[in-house]
């Protein structure tokens, strides 16, 4: 990776997509209602999207501790502008769903209760062990940026600041180009087409060739 | 300081005329005194303030939304002009297919909607009459328009806005407090007025409206305003005779 002043300025537009807000469409509140949460199918189609589908999850490892299970996986991305691997850990545990506790049954043994695997319900990890690996999908995705719900429940919440790049052509320049591209589209004839060509800086010409040269041979003009 | 080049955007000072009629005004001493400063010391008065910076900012947005608007073949102008007298660079040049120059817009970002309404209602200032004079002077162009234009303000003078408004409340956790995020939204309707806009320019920006509920944006043609000056054969020839005036002042301070 070169990290030449156009390169940052791509990493950083990148950086900037992956701290948008997440889709409202995907944030629901958690069972317990007390915190928001970004469901796992956004948070699989934007890593889809971001990284054009160039994400895996690897070393998914799992335990049982008393009435949990506590699971932690690697997601792994390839940047899609540096081309690097990236490795994210993320972690989640889940309850092993136990019968209710009788209503005879009194303090510390409702724990005890909890905890003795004969209690356990006969299909309690069916979903659950699923859900696990989503957790730690979705635990291991926040911390590649806001878009995929870092933020929901915090308060104080710090946001990403790009540098000013001083030395790459810059917003105007970015804004020409895309000017000139829609006037050259529009172009109806050469003198048109002229007239662009004869108010151009040198800078957007050279990156305008291309859609000047195919405009031109639809007027019929070769080069 | 015999050769002394006048910069079009301080003639309006230059030009302010003296209560007694003899002389040069005090605003004028004034101005001359910053133009001694910059000649023989190589030293620019700062000036700043928010006005200023968004103008700066935005400068880009707000002549890629005029030219759109306007369907103006027209790209910054780096060109900088003089003559005996004085010196310019306007911001954009229309040529005719002639290459003759036949209008000198410059873009004038307005810091909200109430700068914006208010440059609207009033006549232009002095300063910009005379710069538009100058400029028209330079290119040979018989109008110069004042282009005033109202973009979104930048994200960074937004975050700046609303880091004051947190420090006036005294408060260390500005986002739990109803009246922040009361004042925060308020800033940002001052601020943003084509939020589809700020959003791609921002995908990361942490708003305190919500976008769904957002029905503040203004349409491009409302945001958009214009005043010509024409070329004032006299008002050049006034300039001219102000300009040996200004000089020998200038040697006064130099001695």
């Amino acid at each position: 990776m070169n990290f030449h002043k156009d390169n940052l300025e791509a990493l950083q537009k990148f950086q900037q997509m992956l701290n948008a807000e997440p889709d409202p469409l995907g944030v629901e509140s958690t069972p317990d209602k007390k915190a928001q949460t970004l469901v796992i199918s956004h948070v699989e189609t934007t890593l889809d999207e971001l990284f054009f589908g160039h994400w895996r999850t690897e070393n998914f490892k799992w335990a049982v501790l008393a009435n949990e299970v506590q699971a932690s996986l690697e997601l792994v991305v390839i940047h899609p502008i540096s081309g690097y691997e990236l490795k994210r850990t993320g972690a989640a545990s889940v309850i092993i769903m136990v019968d209710k506790v009788p209503d005879n049954v009194f303090g510390s043994d409702r724990n005890r209760w909890a905890l003795n695997p004969d209690n356990k319900k006969a299909n309690a990890m069916d979903l659950a062990f699923g859900k696990l690996k989503s957790e730690c999908l979705k635990n291991a995705a926040l911390s590649l940026g806001k878009v995929f719900g870092r933020d929901l429940n915090r308060k104080n919440k710090d946001t990403y600041k790009p540098f000013k790049l001083k030395g790459a052509l810059g917003r105007g320049h970015e804004q020409d180009v895309a000017y000139v591209r829609e006037l050259i589209a529009a172009a109806t004839d050469i003198n048109q087409l002229a007239k662009i060509f004869k108010a151009c800086s040198p800078e957007v010409l050279a990156e305008v060739g291309e859609e000047i040269n195919f405009k031109k041979q639809s007027f019929g003009i070769s080069e | 300081m015999e050769n002394v080049l006048f910069r079009a955007s301080q003639l309006g000072k230059l030009m302010t005329d003296a209560r007694t009629k003899t002389g040069l005004s005090e605003t004028t001493k004034s101005a001359l005194l910053e133009v001694y400063v910059q000649q023989k010391y190589k030293r620019y008065k700062e000036i700043s303030n928010k006005y200023i910076e968004k103008g700066l900012a935005v400068e880009n947005d707000a002549i890629d939304m005029w030219r759109r608007e306007r369907k103006q073949i027209v790209f910054k102008n780096e060109q900088k002009f003089r003559n005996q007298f004085v010196v310019g660079t306007p911001d954009l040049l229309i040529i005719d297919d002639n290459d003759k120059c036949t209008n000198v817009p410059d873009i004038k970002s307005s810091w909200d909607i109430h700068t914006f309404m208010d440059a609207k209602q009033n006549d232009i200032s002095k300063d910009y009459y005379w710069q538009g004079q100058a400029y028209m002077w330079l290119t040979g162009a018989p109008t110069a328009t004042f282009c005033y234009v109202l973009v979104n303000a930048p994200i960074e003078m937004i975050n700046d806005e609303k880091y004051r408004l947190s420090r006036r409340l005294n408060l260390i956790d500005p986002q739990g407090d109803p009246t922040f995020i009361k004042k925060a939204q308020s800033i940002e309707r001052n601020m943003i007025y084509d939020m589809e806009q700020f959003m791609r320019d921002y995908p990361d920006a942490d708003l305190e409206s919500h976008r769904m509920e957002w029905t503040y944006d203004i349409p491009v043609q409302e945001r958009i305003h214009e005043k010509v000056v024409e070329f004032d054969a006299d008002a050049i020839a006034k300039l001219q005779e102000r300009v040996p005036m200004w000089r020998e002042y200038l040697n006064t301070l130099a001695l």
